[in-house]
């Protein structure tokens, strides 16, 4: 299967919604439970349409509180530049205490994201803290985007590929389909 | 000439030679037969051999030079590829050996044949291991039966460089536990090789004089000092004195033949001085004696050196000792007859065996006398002061120093620097083991680290331990020996002074056990042996009546269980002695065995330990202390003669353990208990270095000297077990266990003592076996059977008892419905989970029975456990429909408030622990096998460990990680409040630059928003103020309050089965051996199915192929360590590999430079492992072993 998917990525035929599973949200759905963390994604979100960051933005996706929708632009000076990526970030009942699961919608050739739209990102595995929010998690995802970590490359084609920005830049305009 | 001819001669011979085989012998046949022996058929060459062997069984002497003929020829068969052939030959050479033994002329015949270099040519590159038992031990006795008056077959001997493969055969043979016949004589044949120069036969004294010549030569001397070193330590750790006695013997006769500076050179490589010392702490006199003799050698041949030596290893201070003893003391311990008394002289030295003993009880005191007089007494009065060494004084200054209650609180950073320098190894290994113990300081460190209850204890304890911990562990500049390591070896030296006080205790019947197949349970069939006693009321007491009889009972019965029996036939009691209902009476007589009253047992006037047995006190006072008891078959059929006398409040005697009272003396007024105590808590300091280091770290975060919390980590490299393992004592267990009575009982109680309080002293296998040997007693049914039985006093009660008890141990059939295999497992255990049988099961419906389907019902019940929704454990719901636990289940909490959630009932969830428990015990007994990955936590509450925050991590990092961040953070909090220096009132008490309220934490449990840690918890806001509180109640709520249930309903279960307290000698990674088994986390065969290869590499690529036969050789630990280092987890999930997801994926690295300099690296996120293409087998398991162990053993926290 993993073979499957890379050799997908080196040819760049992905198809335009990875059909991802449905990350599982554990204590998600009930508006009853988790009023620590309903209490806690709502603080987040006043503060994220507050305060303004460039370039991310995120919301709760429908009703459900627990499964949100993220978007990133590529900072400028990067290959990324011009692009839009929306993610999807489901939270469980353990959040803070564990991070959320974040996927790409958007497909995107990254050294660090793979066919399905994972992220290979210390801060939402291991190094994942309690203090990190949703503002954290993004702005990393945006610097992600322009340093990739080309040492352990989910996308080994992209990562081979880092060195020649210029040819770089195209694959990532070619595999970019913005969401409608 | 015909065929039919030799072959008919042949048969005539082989019957003859059995019925005359001296006139065969004088008539020449073996050299006649052998000459043809090449035209024979196999069979008849055996044939040919046979009769060699008769005619050769016990020839007499005269008849050696026509044995001699037929050596040659022999020594031929010795290159013969058939393996029969080869060792009928061998043992057909040493019967000739062994034949001329004590004629030297016809053994240097012998010799003159190449017969030692074809033997030798058979045991090199580990030829001895394939061969037979009884042909090396035919090999051995002839080379020792040459060695002993050849020179020249011990020159060749030395030339093969005999003694490494010596070194080889000793070191494999000591460390299997019952090969103690094979040490025994491979010591012996040593001895043969250096000959005592004081045999006075004429002969042999011109042997022995060119034997010297041999000796002088420095190639051959150096084999010898090699292994001295090796004899020196089977000698220390040798379970019976005999071996030991050899050993010294041995070494006794190279000091002999030695040059002083090769004793020089000697006492620096292998310690000679303190091997010493440690011998002449012993009680048995030929130990003390040989080794009083080579003190004497020792000092003779460079009286300076060793004078230093002596002085500082405490030779001096034992010899003094020795000869200041009570003369009367001595001559008293006049033997009883009914033990045997072994003189190990005549072991080595067959020719005295008609002498009587030659070390008299007075001879080692005399000798111990010369020694003083002739050495110490004249050079101390010119010397200083100082008896034990210079550096001894401050070592113990110090220690005394930092233990002065006064200075404690101002003078801590000081007193901690000292010790510190102390501790350095350099500082510590100067020291030697005796100046250590002399000075005391071990006393004072036990005193400064006690009541080590490790992390409960009071702060000012916990912070020395800390301390002590973070010296001991980490000071290790080059990383090869720690502080700790050192300080445990010194301790462990001394304790195998204790030899005496661990006497192994045999039974007269020496046939040894089957190490390998140990049954779990009594063998109730056999007969079991009794003691007789015959109680008899003391002369002095007249207020209890006699009592007459005389009670078998059994060899585990102690005062204590058999004074309620007692009691009743001879008690009084003065207000119902004069009424005549016997009933009234029986009454009170029952209910008057209490404190104030009671009885006292004495054998030959000296008072019973009431919780020793009856057979070991009455063997120990036989035997007067003496360290190997050998049991007269004799003693079995005597009646032993107990007294009692009433027990009253006024000369009750405070009986402390058996170890305040026998462990032995030791030089600094040690107390062996006070050795053991010391060892304890170095191990509890080595078990829980993780939480100690992290202590420190917190509290250097709350000082603010660590400034950032991710910097909160450690990196823990505790002492590995083998270090702490005592090598003397595994040896007199294991012996001990040999015995076949062990099993009935006869276990002395420093056994029982060593395992309960010191298991990490023992090895596992050891601990395994003996709990295998008692397992029977921790049954619950069986205790009934056993206290209700103990006595046998009427002849009917025997029969009916053993009918009861001799039931044949069938196993118990149960029958189980798959769709319904937990109810089935749940009334199952109810019913028959307290058997002592062993239960099978059968499924309904299938024909299947026996172990197959037993083995599947226990996974099968294991895994069905897993289900997620029934609210036992943490973790998260995998999509196939059970928990998946990356680092291990660990129950989930469950709050006291809510006996429903979420359509699960509490009281279900308690039910199924307990099935787990009686799983568990049933595993354990039955020998079946769990296939569930219970966390380290957990394992640890099983063995009634108690759970802290720190291991929290264990099974959850996040949280873990998160509250130990909290936790820091109160700590700083107080610390800025306590501290007088408040220059920085506005100190950063952010949590990573988050403020504390901003994470919106509620009091409930974090992601279990139903389990409220105070009422109304989720309308009550974290904040700075109530962090501490939220901390402990997350804590208390996660690893105590929340699951305390659970785990009671659980240990409850395995209680029913078996006494848990009889698991905790084991250790939480033993434990999940025990119940999980050694599991592959792959199996071999479809290993390459379950990984896909990548990126240059597929499965035909040379790489991978080494890859994969490497990965199958790999054992489970290594297995382990590979999971974790390419998943992150230490667990794979249910199913294995196979179901691992994404698929391990093996990529090629792209290499720069050398490939071979390159290290495998992974991604966790993916499951890759990036693996160099390495130019050898050799070089990528190397490296692989490097990548996956590195940090393996150290936790970090980050």
């Amino acid at each position: 299967m993993a073979r499957g998917e890379n050799q997908e990525a080196q040819t760049g035929n992905v198809p335009a919604a990875a059909p991802g599973p449905k990350p599982a949200s554990a204590g998600a759905g009930k508006g009853a439970e988790g009023q620590s963390v309903v209490r806690r994604l709502q603080s987040e979100l006043m503060a994220l349409m507050m305060g303004g960051d460039p370039g991310v933005s995120a919301f709760p996706e429908g009703d459900n509180i627990f499964n949100w929708v993220g978007t990133i632009a590529g900072s400028a000076g990067t290959a990324y530049e011009g692009t839009s990526y929306r993610l999807a970030l489901a939270f469980t009942a353990e959040y803070p205490y564990k991070p959320p699961k974040v996927r790409f919608d958007t497909p995107c050739f990254h050294p660090n994201v793979d066919a399905h739209g994972n992220i290979c990102l210390d801060i939402l595995q291991d190094k994942w803290s309690s203090a990190y929010d949703v503002r954290t998690i993004l702005l990393s995802i945006q610097s992600l985007l322009g340093e990739p970590n080309n040492d352990s490359p989910l996308n080994t084609q992209a990562a081979a590929l880092w060195a020649n920005q210029e040819e770089f830049r195209k694959m990532v305009e070619k595999l970019y389909k913005p969401a409608a | 000439m015909s065929v039919n001819i030799p072959n008919s001669c042949l048969r005539a011979l082989d019957a003859i030679s059995l019925e005359c085989p001296d006139e065969c012998l004088g008539r020449g046949v073996p050299a006649a037969v052998l000459q043809f022996f090449d035209f024979f058929s196999t069979t008849k060459q055996k044939v040919a051999l046979r009769i060699v062997s008769n005619v050769f069984n016990g020839y007499a002497e005269e008849d050696g030079p026509t044995a001699m003929e037929a050596v040659p020829a022999l020594c031929n068969l010795l290159q013969s590829s058939d393996k029969t052939i080869l060792e009928s030959a061998i043992s057909c050479l040493a019967l000739v050996a062994a034949g001329a033994s004590g004629n030297a002329e016809h053994l240097s015949k012998l010799c003159e044949t190449n017969v030692v270099e074809a033997t030798m040519a058979l045991m090199d590159n580990e030829g001895w291991k394939s061969l037979r038992d009884d042909t090396l031990t035919a090999i051995l006795e002839l080379l020792k039966n040459l060695a002993s008056v050849s020179e020249k077959a011990v020159k060749s001997l030395f030339e093969l460089n005999f003694c490494e493969l010596l070194k080889q055969m000793i070191t494999y043979y000591s460390s299997s536990h019952h090969d103690n016949d094979k040490v025994q004589m491979l010591v012996e044949l040593i001895y043969q090789l250096m000959l005592p120069p004081e045999t006075s036969d004429q002969q042999t004294k011109l042997v022995a004089a060119n034997r010297n010549a041999i000796m002088g030569q420095t190639t051959y001397k150096d084999q010898l000092a090699s292994i001295v070193a090796l004899i020196a330590q089977i000698s220390k750790s040798a379970a019976q004195s005999s071996v030991c006695y050899s050993c010294i013997v041995v070494i006794g006769s190279i000091v002999e033949l030695s040059t002083p500076n090769f004793l020089t050179e000697l006492q620096k490589t292998a310690n000679i001085s303190s091997f010493l010392t440690c011998l002449l702490a012993r009680k048995n006199r030929h130990i003390l004696f040989q080794a009083l003799k080579i003190s004497r050698t020792l000092l003779e041949k460079d009286q300076e050196f060793f004078f230093e030596t002596f002085t500082k290893e405490g030779v001096r201070h034992a010899i003094d000792a020795i000869s200041s003893q009570d003369k009367n003391s001595i001559l008293k311990s006049k033997r009883k007859n009914s033990m045997k008394e072994r003189c190990f002289c005549f072991d080595l030295e067959s020719s005295l065996t008609d002498k009587a003993c030659r070390v008299e009880n007075n001879v080692v005191m005399e000798l111990a006398e010369e020694i003083n007089k002739s050495f110490f007494l004249v050079k101390g009065s010119k010397k200083s002061a100082h008896r034990f060494g210079f550096s001894l004084k401050s070592v113990r200054d110090f220690f005394a120093r930092s233990l002065t209650p006064s200075a404690e609180n101002q003078d801590k950073g000081k007193q901690l620097s000292h010790l510190s320098r102390r501790l350095l190894p350099d500082e510590l290994q100067v020291y030697s083991t005796f100046e250590f113990v002399q000075s005391g300081s071990i006393r004072y460190l036990t005193d400064y680290l006690s009541n080590a209850e490790y992390c409960n204890a009071n702060p000012e304890l916990q912070s020395r331990l800390q301390k002590f911990a973070h010296l001991a562990l980490t000071m290790s500049n080059d990383g090869s020996t720690k502080p700790l390591g050192i300080l445990v070896g010194k301790l462990l030296d001394t304790l195998h002074m204790c030899y005496d006080t661990f006497p192994v205790m045999l039974s007269d019947e020496q046939c040894t056990r089957e190490s390998t197949m140990i049954p779990l349970r009594y063998p109730e069939t056999q007969e079991t042996t009794s003691l007789e006693l015959k109680f008899r009321r003391s002369k002095k007491d007249k207020e209890l009546f006699n009592y007459t009889a005389v009670l078998s009972v059994k060899l585990f019965s102690t005062p204590q269980a058999i004074e309620p029996v007692i009691f009743p036939r001879v008690f009084i009691d003065p207000e119902t002695s004069h009424k005549n209902s016997n009933q009234v009476k029986e009454a009170n007589r029952i209910m008057k065995l209490d404190e104030r009253n009671g009885l006292r047992f004495f054998y030959n006037g000296t008072i019973l330990n009431p919780s020793t047995t009856f057979l070991e006190s009455i063997l120990l006072l036989m035997s007067k202390g003496e360290a190997d008891i050998l049991i007269d078959p004799s003693f079995w059929d005597d009646e032993h003669c107990i007294t009692y006398r009433k027990r009253n409040k006024s000369n009750e005697l405070s009986f402390k353990s058996y170890y305040n009272t026998h462990l032995g003396k030791l030089p600094g007024d040690l107390d062996g208990s006070d050795l053991l105590d010391m060892l304890k808590v170095l191990e509890g300091i080595n078990h829980c270095s993780y939480q100690l280091l992290m202590n420190g770290q917190i509290e250097k975060f709350a000082e603010g000297t660590l400034q950032d919390l991710d910097d909160l980590k450690v990196a823990v490299y505790p002492l590995p077990r083998h270090q702490f393992m005592s090598s003397l004592l595994t040896n007199k267990l294991e012996l001990q266990m040999q015995d076949v009575l062990f099993e009935d009982g006869f276990i002395p109680s420093w056994c029982v003592y060593l395992v309960e309080t010191c298991p990490f002293l023992l090895p596992f296998d050891t601990r395994w076996k003996y709990f295998c040997l008692t397992a029977h007693r921790s049954f619950m049914t069986d205790q009934i059977n056993s206290s209700a039985n103990q006595v046998n006093s009427s002849p009917d009660q025997v029969s009916s008892h053993s009918d009861q008890v001799k039931s044949p141990a069938l196993a118990k059939k149960y029958r189980v419905t798959r769709s319904a295999i937990l109810e089935g497992a749940v009334s199952m255990m109810t019913n028959h989970g307290p058997s002592s049988r062993i239960v099978e099961v059968e499924f309904e419906g299938e024909v299947g029975t026996g172990r197959g389907p037993t083995f599947e019902f226990y996974t099968t019940v294991s895994h069905e456990l897993q289900r997620s929704g029934l609210g036992m454990w943490r973790g998260e719901n995998s999509e196939d429909g059970f928990i998946h636990a990356h680092f291990g289940l660990f129950p989930k909490p469950w709050s006291s408030s809510s006996a429903l959630l979420r359509g699960v009932d509490f009281s279900n969830v308690l039910q199924k622990f307990k099935l787990l428990g009686h799983l568990v015990a049933r595993a354990v007994l039955d020998g079946r096998i769990l296939d569930i990955p219970l966390s380290k936590a957990f394992y640890k509450v099983l063995l009634e460990q108690e759970l802290d925050i720190y291991d929290i991590p264990s099974f959850d990092p996040e949280l873990g990680k998160t509250v130990i961040e909290f936790q820091a953070l109160v700590r700083r909090k107080k610390f800025l409040e306590t501290s007088s220096r408040t220059s920085n009132p506005s100190a950063d008490l952010s949590y990573k630059n988050v403020k504390l309220e901003d994470l919106c934490l509620d009091f409930t449990l974090p992601g279990n928003p139903e389990y409220e840690l105070v009422p109304r918890g989720s309308e009550k806001m974290v904040t700075l103020e109530s962090l501490e509180e939220y901390v402990s109640l997350v804590v208390d709520a996660t690893v105590k309050s929340g699951i305390a249930k659970q785990i009671e309903a659980f240990k409850s279960g395995i209680n029913e089965v078996l006494a848990l307290k009889t698991l905790k000698m084991f250790t939480e990674e033993e434990m999940e051996r025990i119940l999980c088994g050694e599991q592959d986390a792959w199996a071999s065969t479809n290993l390459q199915d379950h990984i896909e290869f990548e990126h240059g590499f597929d499965m035909s690529s040379p790489s991978i192929i080494t890859f994969l036969e490497i990965l199958r050789e790999f054992g489970r630990e290594e297995q382990r360590a590979f999971i974790q280092f390419t998943t992150g987890a230490p667990q794979l999930p249910l199913g294995g590999l196979a179901s691992l997801d994404p698929k391990l994926t093996v990529v090629r690295k792209q290499c720069d430079g050398n490939v071979d300099d390159e290290l495998p690296s992974v991604n966790t996120c993916r499951h890759f492992i990036k693996l160099p293409p390495y130019s050898s087998k050799d070089i990528m398991r190397r490296k692989l072993k490097y990548a996956i162990t590195e940090g393996l053993g150290s936790f970090h926290l980050s």
